[in-house]
């Protein structure tokens, strides 16, 4: 090609380049130039201004105060909908929200790309919180699987926002060790009363280290609820009643006796499995787990079905090395043996193929109090486990932080009041905007096939990120006794007597990272969880787990948890 | 050395009455100035074009590169949040003990070690085999093409190699399996079969890189003028007499860098075969397990900051080590191949 | 560039494509034959992607992976395209890159190949070392992170692709090993007492006679500019500024999320996806989209690297 045709290429793309550098001010913020303002002065406190108009970094803890930024251009005031539902009258008091000027940043989690309509969405909720609340937020949407690493990433370079969404997968514990979330309690009690109802304090011991309260917990299933779903219609044709269980074991009568039945009626499907795998042994066996190396040390819940030896609550042991785990692992193998769980499932029926046929009758689930309806094409059925259990892990499971070193704590907390309890938010952040894209259908639902533009994408219930999952118009699919189901759960599960204890991990991380190395090895479904394996296997590999584990160092984690625990009971 | 003798020669000739007066240092050292901004002169004036040259590059190498190296403090310290990379405490080297400290050190090191050679001889002899045979096809188009095949795996993902895999060695409807079958044979689960994966990862790899590696191999030979094969043919030399003593020393210095390189990058596992091939089988790790597998699952659950920056500052300076060792040996042979 | 080609080869009344030392039909049809029989161990594979992208979960879970799937669908691509105008951003985003990219690499890797490559220079050593000690360790991600937003302001920012991967250190060791052994020094010396500057040396002499060089190189850049996607995880959130890699790499991680997740409501639409979409076909239909655009821009840079016919050289 002749040098003026690559002289004319290079400058296009030179200009193209120059087009999307530039590009990044429209879309994917707030419309207001306020907010936009507020944002960019992200400048670190030592560094050089950054280029001004073309960068929008997450908030630092030196941004300025932008005493011009007041209220931004007035927003179209949200219509009253059909349901009697004023989003007028929000939930919180305006008087209770922030003075003019404050500012404060979040940064979301996002469980879908994020797509226009949303960003849309996220423009109404800011206009309208700084219409109603003076406040002026900046949001960020984050991928899931992306989200510990921005995070940590985020806050080791001294760039941490001023209210992040956690939990201890995310570097929670981590972040409450080393100082960056700021202690709420008075917070709680003068800004985010409404936010405390909900959540008491019993129930906030979870997130309590040393009398500090480091987190705001969403109302939400805070205990565990586990769950088999399964398909009724074959269990009564079989006859056959749907087990209350409390333990995993309580079930294997069932499933023999609906193999046998399957093995007569359906004979041509008789290598398909009856039931998903189960294998995970500490719920089969209602033990407590604390945040460390997959879950290998553990206590046993005070009235529940113990492993024998052991002093619920307070005597901690490795799970691994008890003779239940071998017989757990007997279990697996004759149960893959007797085409009860399915054969290399990993591998084989990854995509639940099985299951939506109709040929697999029973699988496990966690989190749902009523059956939902969109899982499979047929009827499916619930049988809640017996006992719900709250602990620790599960209390810190999704919460929301405010940073230590915030300018602006009062309005972060104010925020965070605002969106556990405003249903305006609630609603709009879930569904959309309300005529376009849902409406309230004649069940006082907010149905996101009525609507002009219903192709958009935005329908996330479950939200626990943005607070109180109740706190909106329910959609149709979601049973109404929910928020009351939810209440009774969390008030009637068994608590745990270590709610609180969060083992701290910084002294034993060589003997961490290696156990969860040989846990690698062995916990897998293509290892000991195959259910392939042949009895002196079995034997063999079981006690080599366990030689293994121990001479990586899980007594030394063992009996440093240990004395953290006893600690910890004697000055709680 | 040479001014001040010649000065002191000249003196010889003077008047006695000035021969003997002390001579006065800041002659000399005006001299020596003079001497020295001269010569600094003339290298700017014969080599300014060349500094100008390295100068886009030396600036991108001191800012992304020089810049950013403060940030291996944290290979040493135990790291604190909110103390940041100058607060944070020091703990020497504790963050490299979980590397030598566990059961596993001494088989992730030999799996790594041991695999990483196997497979650099091989790939590249296949390559280099591969290159010069391509260019004694005589229709260039099937040339073209069947070198566009071969490129072809280099370009799929991990994940799509272990499928690919997963179809001939899978356990129930494999097509390993159901050879067995057919032919009556007792089926096998590879994938917790510890003994074909060395070699199958091996295979897999070559299958993987031969066909992209050669693209280097084929470029130079590109450069070599034709005349020295028509004097070699005048001299009635056979293909494989010119294939050694003309293709093979022209590509010996391209050579020599690659085999540098990939001494030093010997320690650093290919995580994409390693990990997703096999599937992640822990049946297999005894011969599966690379350093850095074993980093990813030591350090998944609880990613400590220090361990990681330690781990990854254990690989690059033992690769630079036996880059420079290599270098040195590459030296003493032919310097004029070295790298440095 | 004219003047450099000095010397025509004898043979150049004989028949086109004539080389001084062809081999013999007999072992052409033979070589020929063999390495296009194994053609079929890399295309089989491939083909073998490309039919799971399209078989549905059913066909693969219970006939298994076949290169003639039974049941075909085209879910898994419509789902991947649907959102039409990301895709294109996205295209554009990795075209723009990709090409910008390259050519400043090139450019500037060029031209300090050549300054280590000049036996003659006096800091050449200096320059090799600058660049060989800048590899020795990396300071991790976090420090690279502080200095790319805090300082450089590169955050949710074009530039944040090119940058800070414009220079690689082997990169320019293999251009510089391509310059000394393609171009003997005595022409350098030459070019000199003509009086050329370097400047002049650079562009007429060096650059038209690598070529080879440049284009392997070349291919290189692109080939690491297209399948690059873990940048704009952590730099990026204006959604108009994500390259397709990474695009493609969220929906498949969404995926995986939704499926493990399946608590989560989601909307009609989606659900019903979810429940026909496949994983392990949505893999390689990722695979495919992102391997197609290589293998059609690959042949533009081949001809390169397969001698074509005798030309003339230059003299020595």
């Amino acid at each position: 090609m002749s040098r003026k045709v690559i002289c004319i290429a290079i400058s296009l793309i030179m200009v193209m380049a120059l087009v999307l550098t530039g590009c990044n001010t429209d879309t994917g913020k707030t419309t207001t130039a306020a907010t936009t303002a507020a944002a960019t002065t992200a400048a670190a406190t030592t560094a050089a201004a950054t280029t001004a108009a073309a960068t929008t970094a997450a908030a630092t803890t030196a941004a300025a105060t932008t005493a011009a930024a007041t209220t931004a251009a007035a927003t179209t005031a949200p219509a009253v909908s059909e349901g009697g539902w004023d989003t007028g009258s929000c939930v919180v008091d305006p008087a209770l929200a922030s003075i003019d000027g404050e500012g404060a940043e979040l940064d979301w989690y996002s469980y879908m790309s994020i797509n226009d309509a949303r960003t849309l969405v996220w423009a109404d909720v800011m206009d309208y919180v700084n219409d109603t609340y003076n406040m002026m937020v900046t949001h960020h949407w984050v991928e899931p699987s992306e989200y510990a690493s921005k995070m940590k990433t985020l806050v080791a370079s001294g760039m941490c926002p001023d209210v992040f969404f956690t939990t201890p997968a995310t570097g929670f514990i981590d972040f409450v060790g080393d100082g960056i979330c700021l202690r709420l309690n008075e917070l709680f009690e003068e800004y985010m009363p409404m936010t405390l109802a909900k959540v008491p304090p019993d129930i906030l011991k979870g997130v309590t280290f040393d009398g500090n309260i480091y987190a705001v917990v969403p109302f939400k299933d805070l205990a565990e609820n586990n769950s088999l779903l399964y398909y009724k219609d074959k269990l009564d044709e079989a006859g056959i009643e749907m087990v209350k269980w409390t333990r995993m074991y309580d079930t294997d009568e069932m499933m023999y006796q609906l193999r046998e039945w399957r093995d007569a009626t359906y004979p041509e499907e008789k290598d398909v499995a009856i039931s998903q795998t189960y294998n995970l042994f500490y719920r089969c066996f209602t033990l407590e787990t604390y945040s460390g190396p997959a879950s290998t040390i553990v206590t046993n819940y005070p009235t529940l079905e113990f492993i024998q030896g052991y002093e619920a609550g307070n005597q901690m042991f490795c799970m691994y090395d008890t003779p239940e785990f071998l017989a757990h692992i007997k279990r697996i193998n004759q149960f893959v043996t007797d085409k009860i769980y399915p054969y290399d499932a990993a591998n084989y029926d990854k995509d639940g193929v099985h299951r939506r046929a109709g040929d697999q009758y029973i699988w496990y689930s966690q989190g749902y109090l009523f059956a939902p309806d969109s899982i499979v094409d047929y009827e499916c059925a619930l049988q809640m486990q017996g006992v719900s259990m709250m602990f620790t892990g599960y209390v810190q499971a999704a919460t929301n932080a405010i940073y230590a070193e915030t300018d602006y704590p009062e309005s972060c907390a104010k925020l965070l009041e605002v969106f556990n309890n405003d249903e305006y938010l609630g609603t709009t952040l879930r569904f959309g905007r309300e005529g376009e894209h849902w409406m309230v259908d004649e069940n006082g639902c907010a149905n996101n096939k009525l609507g002009t533009n219903t192709e958009t994408g935005i329908k996330y219930w479950y939200g626990v990120q943005i607070g109180d999952i109740c706190n909106c118009i329910l959609p149709p699919d979601v049973d109404p006794a929910f928020r009351q189901a939810l209440t009774d759960l969390n008030t009637n599960s068994l608590k745990s007597p270590n709610l609180g204890f969060s083992p701290d991990n910084t002294e034993i991380a060589n003997e961490i990272s290696a156990v969860s190395a040989v846990c690698s090895e062995y916990l897998t479904s293509t290892n000991l969880y195959s259910g392939m394996l042949t009895e002196e296997e079995t034997d063999t590999r079981v006690a080599e787990f366990v030689a293994k584990l121990k001479a990586n160092g899980v007594e030394t984690i063992l009996s440093t948890y240990q004395a953290q625990l006893d600690e910890w009971k004697a000055s709680n | 050395m040479k001014q001040v003798k010649e000065v002191a020669r000249r003196r010889e000739k003077y008047p006695d009455e000035i021969k003997n007066l002390p001579l006065s240092r800041g002659i000399i050292s005006e001299r020596w100035k003079t001497m020295f901004f001269k010569k600094v002169a003339k290298h700017i004036r014969d080599y300014w074009a060349l500094h100008v040259m390295a100068l886009p590059g030396v600036i991108a190498v001191f800012i992304f590169s020089y810049l950013p190296k403060f940030g291996v403090i944290v290979a040493f310290q135990r790291f604190n949040y909110k103390k940041g990379f100058f607060g944070s405490k020091f703990v020497g080297l504790d963050n490299f003990k979980f590397l030598f400290q566990t059961t596993d050190a001494w088989i992730i090191t030999r799996n790594t070690v041991c695999y990483n050679a196997v497979m650099i001889l091989l790939n590249t002899t296949l390559a280099v085999i591969l290159a010069m045979i391509l260019n004694e096809v005589k229709s260039k188009k099937l040339a073209k093409y069947i070198q566009t095949v071969y490129m072809m795996p280099h370009f799929l993902s991990a994940t799509a190699v272990s499928m690919i895999l997963f179809c001939f060695l899978a356990d129930t409807n494999g097509l390993v399996n159901s050879l067995y079958r057919s032919l009556g044979w007792e089926t096998r689960n590879w994938y917790m079969t510890k003994s074909i994966w060395p070699v199958t990862l091996v295979l897999v790899s070559s299958w993987m890189h031969v066909g992209y590696s050669s693209i280097i191999y084929l470029a130079t030979i590109t450069g070599i003028s034709p005349e020295y094969y028509e004097a070699a043919m005048i001299d009635g030399a056979n293909r494989i007499q010119q294939a050694r003593y003309i293709t093979l020393p022209h590509l010996r210095a391209i050579l020599t860098i690659m085999l540098i390189r990939s001494i030093g990058s010997i320690f650093y596992g290919d995580f994409g075969l390693f990990y997703s091939v096999p599937r992640d089988s822990g049946s297999l790790f005894s011969v599966t397990n690379v350093i850095d597998t074993y980093i990813f699952r030591a350090l998944k659950n609880e990613a400590n900051y220090g361990m990681s920056s330690a781990a990854a500052l254990y690989q690059s300076v033992v690769g630079f080590v036996l880059m420079i060792g290599a270098n040195a040996v590459v030296t003493k042979i032919s310097p004029e191949y070295a790298m440095f | 560039m004219e003047a450099n080609k000095v010397k025509t080869s004898n043979y150049v009344g004989k028949h086109k494509g004539f080389k001084p030392n062809e081999i013999s039909p007999k072992a052409n049809f033979i070589i020929s034959f063999i390495l296009t029989a194994m053609t079929l161990i890399y295309l089989v594979p491939v083909i073998l992607v490309i039919m799971v992208s399209f078989s549905t979960p059913e066909s693969l879970t219970y006939k298994g992976y076949s290169l003639f799937p039974t049941e075909l669908t085209l879910s898994t691509y419509k789902f991947l395209l649907k959102s039409g105008k990301q895709i294109a951003d996205s295209y554009k985003v990795t075209i723009t890159r990709t090409i910008l990219g390259t050519v400043l690499s090139l450019s500037v890797m060029s031209l300090y190949s050549y300054v280590v490559a000049y036996r003659a220079f006096p800091a050449r050593k200096f320059y090799t070392y600058y660049l060989f000690v800048s590899s020795i360790f990396s300071g991790g991600l976090v420090a690279s992170y502080i200095i790319n937003v805090r300082y450089l302001g590169l955050y949710d920012n074009f530039w944040i692709y090119i940058l800070p991967g414009l220079v690689s250190w082997f990169n320019i060791i293999i251009l510089r090993t391509f310059i000394q052994t393609t171009i003997p020094d005595s022409l350098f010396e030459a070019a000199k007492i003509d009086g050329a500057g370097d400047f002049t040396i650079f562009f007429r002499i060096v650059l038209p006679l690598f070529k080879a060089g440049l284009a392997t190189i070349g291919l290189f850049c692109v080939v690491g500019h297209w399948n690059e996607w873990s940048t704009a995880l952590l730099y990026i959130e204006n959604p108009k500024l994500v390259p397709v890699q990474t695009m493609l790499q969220r929906i498949q991680q969404n995926i995986n999320f939704l499926k493990n997740n399946s608590q989560m409501s989601q909307t009609q639409e989606e659900m019903l996806i979810l429940k026909n979409l496949p994983t392990e076909s949505t893999q390689m239909a990722i695979t495919v989209i992102a391997t197609v655009p290589i293998l059609c821009v690959y042949p533009f840079f081949q001809k390169y690297f397969i001698k074509g016919m005798t030309i003339g050289s230059v003299k020595g």
